[in-house]
């Protein structure tokens, strides 16, 4: 082959590849998570994107958030000042509540402010839920958004209980070495994500951790582990256990701890999964504390002068009805993040719940 | 080591520059002998002992039967290669299966049915039935023994095709192995290409599929109707993608060695009968069954009844060689009563029937053979059948990407039968060759489930 030949072939890969590349770049936005900058708000005290960019969702859901004034998911505007007669909330939770799986319209959010909005109530919704959230990441960011945004209840969605006894630990937020946060920020505005994308899976395993490569000779003792017989027939679903007991919790604690974090209300909103068994149609899952832990704990709070919500029985009458709560087409029926109808149910819920709060108008 | 593990590819690169810089023979195939069992040491290093036994037993049975001429010896040695390879197969891989399905005999003689902690080595069913092969054609006289060893440790342990085939026969792969490979830019570009489709199919088509199909094979009573209609069809297709994916691969890796494996699929989904569904389908393990079983077995020359036998007693088998388990004996019966049944209407139905409907009575009877092959045991599999044929109510559930790969395969089927067939290979002058393969190979890395599975038939 002559040298002519060989860069003619050189140059047609090299521009293939240009372009093949370009054609990737054009169409990974529909199947690529974006990758935000991100800053510590000054309100809040903790790492969120920053407002005016939107969120891709590609797996399990499909959407795109806005993300708006102090990194709320889905809200974009945040008036100065309240409006006479409206009623604010800070919805706090984790990426359940935080609803990337769903377009900015059917986050719960929304869908509260719409039934709001249908019985001439004025309520507006302030979604600061973070995925991966639990109490002791709520709880200081409380005090330190309530008066500046003038809220007058805070609620609380949690789909596991355990989130809640969180409230007595340390909050550990990761990011506080500006360098890193500088150079993420770098990164993430000024190469596309199907780049970061890529790195990531090269780098990482899907648990996040640093990916390692293997070269030493087996057995290694791992979950891919040397065949034993007809592994994927012996893969039953394991049947749920009966509901799951939780390690001894002194509840009344935590729900002073929660109720000590503000003089507002609180209503805490326990929307737990619900699943088909071996054993019944529908139940609530099986990780989840049993009815009586429960009626305990709604004790607890009460007594703490924490209103709790159930939604478990509106759950499981929508499951019933085939219509579940969690899950998407792209995921798993069932299983995963609330979806469009969960959100409606919750929202319902809560909508008529807030009936039964006194309003403190401005 | 999965091929499509990293590790595998900077192994793989590391033997292609090892192998294309040494000239000599004995090296190259001392190179290859090397990386092969290191890469089944990679799983499990007791495994190797096992890979030693059965080279070093072959070969040694098969220079005695050929420098024999008493027929009585010659058989007694061919009986006994095929009972320690069969032997190694049966303990590893059948031992507990026949415990449990003869326990209430066992224990009503007063023993106990106590099965074993058994790991089932990684390529058994793949690499016996190739060592098989061998003897036996040394045996018919069809083939002379391997001459050096080193050759034909190589011959058996062949990474590329050592844990799930193709299954290639010794006459194939010997002589080549006795001479170097020469290099030519477009086999390694062809294997390059067929790597690479190989990686497609099973990253991109077949592990998708399988997100649904194991979902709803492990509660299948949870789904509705259409629900398991659609995973059946994912589970049809997982296996085709993830089988021909992982023979692509170890085809597109032998050629970029330098070396020529035997097709293993041809489009099973487009067969119109039966027969060739088989003619399709795992084609290296079709022709192994009827050289070696089959036909041994008196084939179709003698009366009908005897061929029926040899076809019913043929497909168990091969049902059997796939699991140790009720529901592939039932998936071998299920396909020789198929075949039989289409051997014994010949003449009485009119092979004017059109295509169409050929083809969907084919396409129902492997679906229903799927459900089997899939399910973990067979009140499973009954639930599924159930719900495949009575309408039920249950949880709706249609994944776009299940739908949307199961399109790209019939399409690819379609496109296949036309002139498109050649322009899917992304020849090397095609001005579109190089951005097909940077589109793929992005796509590889971006749109990939996450963590590896393993090879659907790694596990026979």
């Amino acid at each position: 082959m002559n040298s002519f030949n060989a860069n003619r072939i050189v140059a047609k890969w090299l521009l293939g590849a240009l372009f093949g590349t370009l054609v990737i770049a054009l169409t990974s936005p529909l199947f690529v998570r974006s990758y935000l900058p991100s800053h510590v708000d000054p309100l809040r005290g903790v790492v969120v994107p920053l407002a005016g960019d939107f969120y891709r969702w590609r797996s399990e859901g499909y959407a795109t958030t806005a993300i708006g004034p102090h990194g709320m998911p889905g809200r974009v505007d945040l008036p100065e000042a309240k409006a006479n007669g409206e009623f604010r909330i800070a919805l706090w939770g984790d990426s359940q509540a935080e609803g990337v799986c769903v377009p900015d319209e059917h986050k719960l959010h929304r869908q509260i402010e719409r039934i709001a909005d249908a019985s001439q109530r004025e309520i507006v919704v302030l979604p600061f839920a973070r995925s991966g959230d639990d109490a002791a990441e709520w709880l200081p960011q409380i005090p330190r958004v309530e008066g500046a945004l003038a809220i007058d209840l805070h609620l609380i969605l949690v789909a596991e209980i355990g989130d809640l006894e969180m409230a007595q630990r340390t909050a550990t937020d990761p990011v506080v070495d500006p360098h890193w946060q500088a150079n993420h920020n770098f990164i993430s505005t000024n190469l596309p994500a199907f780049i970061l994308h890529a790195g990531r899976r090269l780098l990482r395993f899907p648990d996040d951790t640093p990916r390692t490569l293997r070269f030493s000779i087996g057995p290694i003792v791992t979950d891919h582990a040397a065949v034993q017989g007809n592994d994927h027939k012996a893969i039953h679903d394991t049947p749920l256990s009966l509901a799951a007991e939780p390690p001894q919790t002194d509840w009344s604690s935590v729900m002073q701890t929660i109720r000590s974090s503000t003089d507002l209300p609180i209503l805490i909103v326990y929307a737990p999964r619900v699943q088909r068994t071996r054993i019944a149609p529908v139940a609530v899952e099986g990780t989840e504390p049993n009815p009586e832990t429960i009626a305990e704990i709604t004790q607890a709070a009460q007594s703490a002068g924490i209103s709790m919500l159930d939604i478990r029985q509106a759950f499981l009458k929508s499951a019933s009805l085939n219509q579940w709560p969690h899950g998407f087409h792209n995921g798993i029926i069932m299983q995963g993040h609330l979806n469009e109808t969960g959100y409606q149910i919750i929202a319902s819920e809560i909508a008529n719940q807030l009936d039964s709060f006194s309003f403190s108008h401005p | 080591m999965l091929f499509t593990q990293p590790e595998f590819l900077i192994f793989f690169l590391g033997v292609l520059a090892a192998v294309w810089m040494t000239g000599r023979l004995p090296l190259r195939n001392a190179i290859l002998l090397s990386a092969s069992y290191y890469f089944y040491a990679y799983w499990d290093v007791r495994f190797c002992l096992l890979l030693v036994f059965s080279t070093l037993i072959d070969f040694c049975i098969s220079h005695a039967m050929d420098s024999s001429v008493n027929a009585t010896f010659r058989r007694r040695l061919l009986i006994l290669s095929i009972i320690v390879n069969l032997g190694v197969l049966g303990f590893f891989k059948y031992f507990n299966f026949f415990i449990d399905s003869a326990a209430p005999i066992i224990e009503s003689l007063g023993a106990s049915a106590s099965t074993l902690n058994i790991i089932l080595p990684v390529g058994v069913s793949f690499y016996t039935f190739q060592t098989l092969s061998y003897t036996i054609d040394v045996y018919r006289r069809v083939l002379r023994p391997s001459k050096s060893l080193l050759e034909f440790a190589l011959f058996v342990a062949f990474f590329p095709q050592l844990v799930a085939g193709p299954i290639v026969r010794a006459r194939e792969l010997l002589p080549q192995l006795a001479t170097t490979p020469t290099w030519s830019n477009r086999r390694f570009y062809g294997g390059f290409q067929q790597l690479l489709r190989g990686a497609v199919k099973k990253v991109l088509m077949a592990d998708r599929l399988g997100e649904m199909a194991d979902v709803v094979f492990a509660n299948p009573d949870y789904y509705s109707s259409s629900t398991t209609w659609l995973a059946v069809f994912a589970y049809a297709g997982q296996i085709y993608l993830d089988f021909s994916g992982y023979t692509d691969m170890a085809i597109g890796a032998a050629k970029m060695l330098g070396y020529r494996f035997p097709k293993n699929f041809r489009h099973p989904y487009l067969a119109t009968s039966m027969a060739d569904f088989w003619h399709r389908w795992h084609m290296t393990l079709s022709r192994w069954l009827r050289d070696y079983l089959y036909i041994p077995l008196g084939g179709s020359r003698k009366s009908s009844a005897v061929t029926y036998r040899n076809l019913m007693l043929t497909m168990t088998l091969g049902g059997l060689w796939h699991g140790a388990a009720w529901t592939f004996v039932l998936w071998g019966v299920l396909h020789g009563t198929a075949l039989c049944v289409e051997r014994s209407t010949r003449g009485l139905i009119p092979l004017q029937l059109p295509k169409i409907v050929r083809w969907t009575g084919v396409m129902i009877v492997v679906q229903v053979g799927w459900v089997l092959f899939r399910s973990p045991d067979l009140q499973a599999a009954g639930i599924m059948l159930q719900k495949m044929i009575v309408p039920s109510l249950g949880i709706h559930w249609y994944p776009p990407l299940v739908i949307g790969v199961l399109g790209c395969l019939a399409a690819e089927h379609l496109a296949w039968m036309t002139s498109l067939r050649r322009a899917m290979r992304l020849p090397w002058d095609a001005w579109y060759s190089p951005i097909a393969t940077t589109v793929i190979l992005w796509a590889l890395l971006l749109y990939a489930p996450a963590g590896f599975q393993p090879f659907v038939y790694f596990q026979f």
